[in-house]
């Protein structure tokens, strides 16, 4: 491996790596538009510009720059800031000063480089060249005159989704990103341009001028929208639900996320959600310990959804074992789709089926529990959803209405809780913590990221009660604990990128990393 | 800007266009000729415009759909180039050349005129349909200034007149007017018709001008009489090692005559010795203002190529050459595609060339309007079938270039050189010239000139006696002001620097350089006393603005900038600080870019800057050209 050294440290650099990559594994601050760790490199907006002992008359780009063995490198000085300053001077000298009504304000590398590297002095007398406010597609629209022509978004269409939508357009300094007449961006995976743009020409709509960034909380969580389980960081202000974003994690979802799952969250401050409960705990664990009393085992039926924690599944559990419940499971499916680089969406529409998997060591579906609610045999069923969307199916809502006791936890309205007899409102899963294991097995940690509405509260804080309550538990638990309980697993091992134990792991294996096979 | 920009598509126009089953298969025999498919996107594209008279959406998406590409890819690489033709052009375009010496000689006036003539701005289009104007850069017939192309034809010196004869013809014959295509305007110069041409060249003293004043020299009958294709011939049956012609020219000291002046053999050594096809493609992009010698020799001589590239392509072992000729050229490109049909049919080019089981094609590739389809790694960008995007060196071309495969790309007058190189070996060639310079160039000249034209001389000649001896000095008995010597992009030369009788400034690529500016591809702009370079400036620099292609931020925008703090000099409104900060803008994009059109727009300005300083500080108070009322902005 090539040794070089950068401002004077000596490091390795891999010969396949690019300069660039290599200054930035090594915490080497290189500001940089076009270069995406993501997509192949361009080298078009040339603030990469280093020194190179190899060409001393002129500068070279890092982003496209291989090393070579004895490479000296520089990074820092005035020459380099010499350069930063002059090429983000042309930068500036037609890209609108719009900061104020600009949505990339405040995580935007255009205002971060130029705070950074240049003295807020402007040359130009002249009126600026403007490339137009154009809609892209049903979901994102370009503030043409601060596009900086980086190409990130049409490399990410050609290489990553694979559909090729967006191209750059004219010449000189009218070029601009832009589409096809009538040929719309629109693919499941389209909104990853806006976060990739460096500047704010690229915009959301569904977030436009929502917040300002700088007063807004970010969550780092993970999207209940498919089995996938990309990391992501929920952008709230003042409590409310603005944005997700996606977060990097190389063994998930690299640096992507799918649209659905981005804007799959206005439900939660929707009209239907349920925030009111019906009965309490002790009235709840009174009547199933009678029904349990009076009719012994198989007389209670639990439905749970593939959305619940791992956390709350354990309990469910519990509960199950100690009353001999008839269990089965309520999920949901959708289109999948693979892009081009194989980047997957999964058909799986629910965040923990595999986490059903591993506690209850099987998955059946709702089969069971609606023929024993129908011929009789049930006489109280315990419904744990957490699925928007009125996920049960007709045939089960009408067997469940002839079960004596029905108690439904669940986040929205429905003909099956408007039937119940206890109802207890349930925080999304935006709004709870715990743990769900993705489709490849990997167990990664939620995070609240609002509170839940009126008097929900996660299924966790309900079942723990209730188990307390039936003396099925000494205590009510942390999650951190349940989550030891349930899997066996050290809670310590699931960092913010998660953990894929193996399927014999024991507590003390060692951490796979990110990235590891 | 002048050049057409692209937000927002008009409606009125069909729903879905599809070719004929006979285009289609016409489109598939070009795809033959590629590698890839998408390489012929712009080929394509003029066949839209053919079948259909405008490239348009549905055209677009058809066009995307039969190559397998994205409608984006097709509309991004249709909107790079100023020269297809648009749905909302008319049915004649007057495209009105206006980079500098057509601007000193009149140019402005007959876009005032036209404009006013037909009621329409720059740009626009009459609402009958029947004419647009338009503002083009750089047509390379700068000797014929003021130029205006109609459509495909050049019409040479065109006058008010001209103008007002041409519209009222068509006004008048309505429909029954021929067809676009088949018109022809007063001042039309059909391609047998000989150009003026020096003495020089008629004479035969030089190389590759011999033959240009002949009636019929285009013809393969004319060039096999004159022993044309024989030097290939020899050496296609012949087992001769093809290093030994990488020597020949070597030796001959042969340098690129298309503006860097690298030396050739030593280009050809580089090309990468692997597996891979080899390219060679010939650069007839002929965009450099001023420069008009490529057009004569292609109109002129076209075999002459034709067996410079069969003798070069077995040097480099190459079996595949692409031609890529500038849009604004169909005369040249329907010449050189019946040229090469003909040498086919004669069995020199193909899987059997000579019947030696050799085998060279040639494909004539179109471009669409574009200066930086002139820098190598651009118009490899655009015969691939992209926007004329020059991509990051290393790797250079020789290692890897087009299709990722060696290529080497050399000028028209380049190859013509070679047959004759190993004809008649080294030292005949170095017979002409200068030791570092060996051989002739065929110098362009142009503007305050008695006898514009092109000229092949020996390389070394002092400019002064060219320009006054040769070429009969400045028209009214003007005073020299200042010489561009190698294209726009070479520094300019001052009156006193030209005029030294000491040491004079030769044209040779090492006497130029030593005196700050470049040989470069030999186009000579002469500008006398009368002229402002204020003026001057802002006409070029209007020129690389537009051209630039937009990838990488300094050009992109520092072009934009300087041209219009000249814009400013020039017609009112600069401050006296900013005579540096042109200076200081322009340096400020060398060195940091992907090309050097940065480089060609910088250095030159840097020199107007620093050797006419007086005429800018003037202008601050006294612009050469206030702003008229009225005048269209550029």
């Amino acid at each position: 491996m090539p040794k070089i050294k950068v401002n004077g440290r000596e490091i390795d650099a891999p010969a396949d790596k690019v300069l660039l990559e290599t200054c930035l594994d090594h915490g080497i601050d290189v500001p940089h538009y076009c270069w995406h760790r993501g997509l192949s490199p361009h080298g078009n907006c040339r603030m990469c510009l280093v020194k190179l002992s190899t060409n001393p008359r002129k500068p070279e780009i890092a982003c496209m720059t291989r090393p070579s063995e004895g490479m000296e490198v520089t990074t820092e000085g005035p020459e380099i800031d010499g350069h930063r300053k002059a090429v983000l001077e042309y930068m500036l000298v037609n890209h609108p000063l719009d900061c104020p009504i600009c949505d990339k304000a405040g995580e935007c590398d255009l205002q971060d480089f130029t705070f950074k590297y240049r003295d807020g002095v402007s040359r130009t007398k002249d009126p600026r060249e403007t490339k137009g406010t154009v809609d892209l597609g049903p979901n994102v629209k370009i503030w043409g005159s601060r596009c900086i022509a980086c190409t990130r978004c049409v490399r990410f269409c050609e290489e990553i989704a694979g559909t090729s939508e967006l191209s750059l357009i004219n010449r000189g300094n009218h070029s601009v990103a832009g589409v096809h007449p009538g040929v719309t961006l629109d693919n499941p995976m389209s909104l990853n341009v806006v976060d990739i743009c460096p500047v704010g020409a690229l915009i959301d709509k569904n977030f436009l001028y929502q917040a300002r960034v700088w007063f807004a909380k970010k969550t780092e969580t993970v999207c209940g929208g498919c089995s996938k389980g990309c990391n992501v960081t929920v952008t709230t202000l003042s409590g409310h639900l603005k944005r997700i974003k996606p977060r990097t994690n190389p063994a998930v979802n690299q640096f992507w996320m799918c649209d659905a799952g981005r804007l799959g969250w206005r439900w939660v401050e929707g009209p239907d959600r349920l925030k009111v409960a019906r009965g309490s705990v002790a009235e709840a664990a009174s009547a199933l310990s009678a029904a349990f009393t009076q009719h012994g085992r198989g007389a209670i039926g639990i439905v749970a959804s593939s959305a619940q924690t791992t956390e709350s599944l354990h309990l469910l559990k519990q509960l199950a074992d100690a009353s001999g419940a008839v269990v089965g499971f309520v999920g949901a499916t959708g289109p999948e789709w693979t892009s081009k680089s194989g980047w997957r969406i999964e058909a799986d529409k629910s965040p923990n089926t595999a986490g059903i998997q591993r506690v209850f060591g099987a998955v059946p579906g709702l089969d069971a529990v609606q023929s024993a609610a129908a011929n009789g045999q049930l006489r109280a069923l315990v419904v744990v959803n957490g699925l928007p969307g009125a996920p049960f199916p007709e045939a089960f809502v009408t067997a469940a209405a002839s079960v004596p006791l029905r108690i439904v936890a669940d986040v929205q309205d429905s003909a099956l809780a408007q039937r119940a007899q206890v109802v207890w409102p349930l925080a999304a899963w935006l709004e709870e913590d715990g743990t769900w294991f993705n489709v490849d097995g990997r167990v990664q940690r939620i995070h609240a990221a609002l509170p839940p509405p009126g008097m929900a509260r996660a299924a966790t804080e309900w079942l723990g009660a209730l188990l307390l309550e039936l003396g099925v538990r000494a205590e009510t638990s942390s999650t951190s604990a349940l989550f030891a309980e349930a899997t066996g697993l050290e809670w310590d091992r699931v960092g913010g990128a998660g953990w894929a134990p193996s399927a014999s792991a024991q507590p003390g294996d060692a951490v796979a990393q990110p990235g590891a096979k | 800007m002048s050049h057409p920009v692209h937000t927002d598509f008009q409606p009125a126009i069909p729903k879905t266009r599809s070719f004929s089953e006979a285009v289609r298969a016409e489109l598939e025999q070009i795809c033959a000729r590629y590698p890839k498919r998408e390489a012929a996107l712009l080929p394509a594209l003029r066949l839209l415009e053919r079948e259909f008279g405008m490239v348009d959406p549905p055209g677009m998406i058809h066009v995307a759909d039969l190559l397998g590409v994205s409608p984006a890819k097709v509309f991004g690489v249709f909107s790079f180039y100023t020269h297809y033709r648009r749905p909302t052009d008319g049915q004649y375009v007057f495209q009105v050349c206006s980079t500098l010496s057509c601007a000193m000689g009149g140019s402005e006036g007959i876009t005032d005129h036209l404009c006013h003539k037909l009621g329409i701005p720059v740009g626009g289009t009459t609402a009958d349909g029947m004419f647009s104007v338009k503002k083009v850069e750089c047509l390379a017939n700068c000797d014929q200034a003021p130029t205006l192309q109609v459509n495909d034809d050049f019409v040479d010196r065109v006058t008010p007149a001209d103008c007002d004869r041409m519209i009222a013809e068509a006004r008048a014959a309505g429909p029954a007017f021929p067809a676009a295509k088949d018109y022809h305007p007063v001042g039309y110069r059909p391609p047998a018709q000989v150009y003026h041409l020096p003495e020089h060249a008629a004479k035969g003293k030089g190389m590759l001008l011999n033959h240009a004043l002949e009636a019929g020299s285009d013809t393969l009958a004319h060039y096999r009489a004159r022993g044309g294709y024989e030097t290939a011939r020899a050496l296609y049956q012949s087992e001769r090692p093809p290093e030994e012609i990488i020597d020949l020219v070597l030796q001959a000291g042969l340098r690129g005559r298309g503006g860097a002046g690298f030396p050739t053999g030593q280009k050809w050594k580089f090309l990468a010795k692997n597996d891979k096809p080899r390219y060679l493609v010939i650069n007839a992009d002929e965009s450099e203002p001023g420069t008009f010698k490529d057009k004569m020799l292609i109109d002129r001589d076209p075999h002459q190529l034709l067996e410079g590239i069969l003798v070069s392509a077995y040097a480099l072992r190459s079996q595949t050459s692409y031609i890529y000729i500038r849009g604004e050229f169909p005369e040249g490109f329907r010449t050189l595609a019946r040229a090469i049909d003909d040498a086919y049919a004669a069995g020199f080019l193909g899987a059997n060339a000579f019947e030696t089981g050799k085998r060279i094609d040639i494909t004539v590739h179109r471009g669409a309007g574009a200066y930086i389809c002139g820098e190598e790694t651009g118009l490899l960008s655009s015969l691939e079938g992209g926007r004329g995007h020059p991509k990051i060196k290393p790797p250079f071309p020789a290692v890897e270039g087009l299709f990722r495969c060696p290529t080497i790309v050399n000028n028209v007058e380049t190859i013509c050189a070679v047959t004759h190189i190993v004809k008649h070996g080294p030292q005949w060639f170095r017979q002409w010239g200068t030791e570092k310079s060996p051989g002739t160039k065929i110098f362009s000249i142009s503007g305050d000139v008695v006898r514009p034209g092109c000229y092949e001389i020996p390389l070394g000649m002092p400019l002064k006696d060219f320009i006054y001896d040769v070429c009969g000095g400045i028209p009214g008995g003007k005073k020299l002001k200042a010489v561009i010597p190698g294209g726009s992009s070479a520094p300019v030369l001052s009156a006193d620097e030209v005029l030294r009788a000491e040491n004079p400034i030769c044209l040779d690529f090492d006497s130029l350089a030593a005196n700050g500016s470049m040989l470069g591809s030999g186009a000579i702009i002469v500008i006398d006393e009368t002229r402002s370079m204020v003026d001057g400036l802002w006409n070029l620099l209007r020129f690389y603005a537009h051209e630039s292609c937009g990838q990488c931020t300094p050009c992109r925008e520092g072009t934009g900038w300087i041209s219009k703090i000249a814009g400013r000099f020039a017609r009112g409104g600069a401050t006296a600080d900013e005579v540096d900060l042109l200076d200081e803008v322009a340096w400020g994009m060398v060195g940091r870019t992907i090309c050097v059109l940065a480089d060609a727009a910088a250095l030159p300005t840097r020199s107007f800057v620093k050797k006419f300083r007086k005429e800018f500080e003037d202008a601050v108070t006294a612009p050469p050209r206030p702003k008229a009322a009225g005048h269209q902005e550029h």
